[in-house]
C-alpha cells in the first residue's frame, strides 16, 4: 500500500477539501447576501446598532375595568402620557404567577385616555394583579 | 453519492440566511415603551338588586334594594363624609333617590341619588349612577322616593352599599323585561390607601328580572 492512497488515509483528505469549498462558498454567499441592496437603490451597507426611544412614562398610567358579572370586559388606561399620542398600545392583564390571562390591543393612543375594547378573553377582576403596557412607534 | 448531496444541502442551508438578510428591511417602529402597573385598588364590582316581595317582581317600590359592591381598598368617606373605614354596618336615612326617566346613553331610566346633604352624609351620598336597561319603568317624567336609606358593609376584600327605595312620590311601571344593570360609581370615591379617584370604570350585573 502507497502512502496517502489508501482510504483511511485519503478520505480525512477529501473531506478536508469538501469543508473548505462548503466554507469558501458559504463566506461569499454571505457577503453577498450580506452587500445585497434591501431596496435596490443603495449601493453599500452600513452596520451598526441604534437605541430604540421610549414615547414617555408608563408607569404612572392607571387603569380601570368595565365588568360584566365580576369579569373584565375593558380596560381604560388613564394618564397617557402626550409623548405617546399616536403609539399603538397593548395591553396584558396578568395574574399574580405571571400568567397572561387576556390581552388587548393595539389601540392607537389619541390623548391621556384609551379604552381597550378588544380583549383576548374575560378574566375575573379578582385574578389580575397587574396590567402590562406597551407603547410601539409614534 | 450520498456526500456531494449533503454538501449541496450545507451550502443551500448557509444561503438562506443570506437571502433573509438581503430581504428588503423596514424598520417601522421608532420607539418601544412597556411598564407594568398595578391593577385597580379599587373598582365597581357588582350591582344586584333585592326585591322585597312587596310591589311584585320586576317594579321599584318601597323595600326594594340595591346592592352596589366595591371592591379593593374603599375610602368609606368618600362616599358619606360621615361614614369611617371600621368593621360593622353603617347607615344613613332621610336619603332621596331618584329614578330619571330616559337619562342613560342609549334613553334608558337611571337611579341615583339626590346628592343633597342629608344628617351623617354632609356632602350627599355619592354612589353614581345605575342604569337601568330599560326605559318601561318610567315614560312620562321622573319619579322620587323619598326617605330612602343607605347601609355599608365590610367584607374581607370589598365594601356593600344597599340602597333601600323609601316612599314613592308617582306611579312606576313594571317593565316586565329581563334586563342587565349597569353601575357607574362616582368618580369622586377614593382609594383608602393613596387617596386615589375610582376614577372610572363600571359594573353589569347578570341579565334578570331586575328589582
Amino acid at each position: 500500500m502507497r502512502f496517502g492512497t489508501g482510504p483511511s488515509a485519503t478520505t480525512p483528505i477529501r473531506r478536508g477539501v469538501a469543508l473548505v469549498a462548503v466554507s469558501g462558498a458559504a463566506v461569499i454567499a454571505l457577503a453577498i447576501g450580506a452587500t445585497a441592496a434591501p431596496t435596490g437603490l443603495t449601493s453599500t451597507l452600513g452596520a451598526g446598532t441604534a437605541r430604540v426611544g421610549d414615547c414617555g412614562n408608563l408607569s404612572l398610567v392607571r387603569p380601570s375595568y368595565d365588568l360584566v358579572s365580576g369579569a373584565v370586559t375593558s380596560v381604560t388606561l388613564d394618564g397617557l402620557p402626550a409623548s405617546c399620542v399616536g403609539a399603538r398600545l397593548r395591553i396584558a392583564l396578568v395574574s399574580a404567577s405571571g400568567a397572561a390571562l387576556a390581552t388587548g390591543g393595539p389601540v392607537t393612543s389619541t390623548g391621556s385616555t384609551v379604552v381597550v375594547t378588544t380583549l383576548s378573553a374575560a378574566p375575573a377582576a379578582a385574578d389580575v394583579v397587574t396590567v402590562h403596557v406597551s407603547a410601539v412607534g409614534r | 453519492m450520498r456526500r456531494p448531496a449533503a454538501i449541496g444541502l450545507g451550502v443551500a442551508a448557509l444561503l438562506l440566511p443570506s437571502a433573509v438578510w438581503s430581504a428588503p428591511i423596514g424598520l417601522t417602529s421608532s420607539s418601544l415603551t412597556v411598564a407594568a402597573v398595578p391593577a385597580p385598588s379599587l373598582y365597581a364590582a357588582a350591582v344586584r338588586t333585592i326585591d322585597d316581595r312587596g310591589g311584585g317582581r320586576g317594579k321599584i317600590d318601597q323595600g326594594d334594594s340595591t346592592l352596589l359592591t366595591y371592591a379593593g381598598s374603599l375610602r368609606a368617606s368618600s362616599i358619606c363624609s360621615g361614614w369611617t373605614n371600621t368593621p360593622g354596618p353603617q347607615s344613613v336615612g332621610g336619603l332621596t333617590v331618584r329614578l330619571l326617566d330616559g337619562a342613560g346613553a342609549t334613553g334608558n331610566d337611571v337611579v341615583t341619588v339626590d346628592l343633597a346633604p342629608v344628617p351623617g352624609c354632609g356632602s350627599g351620598l355619592r354612589l353614581g349612577r345605575v342604569d337601568t336597561g330599560t326605559a318601561l319603568h318610567v315614560t312620562a317624567g321622573g319619579v322620587d322616593f323619598t326617605g330612602s336609606t343607605a347601609t355599608l358593609t365590610w367584607s374581607t376584600t370589598s365594601a356593600t352599599v344597599a340602597l333601600v327605595f323609601g316612599t314613592r312620590t308617582a306611579p312606576v311601571a313594571n317593565p316586565g323585561v329581563a334586563t342587565s344593570l349597569t353601575w357607574t360609581p362616582e368618580a369622586a370615591v377614593t382609594v383608602d390607601t393613596n387617596g386615589f379617584s375610582i376614577a372610572r370604570g363600571t359594573a353589569a350585573g347578570p341579565t334578570a328580572v331586575q328589582w
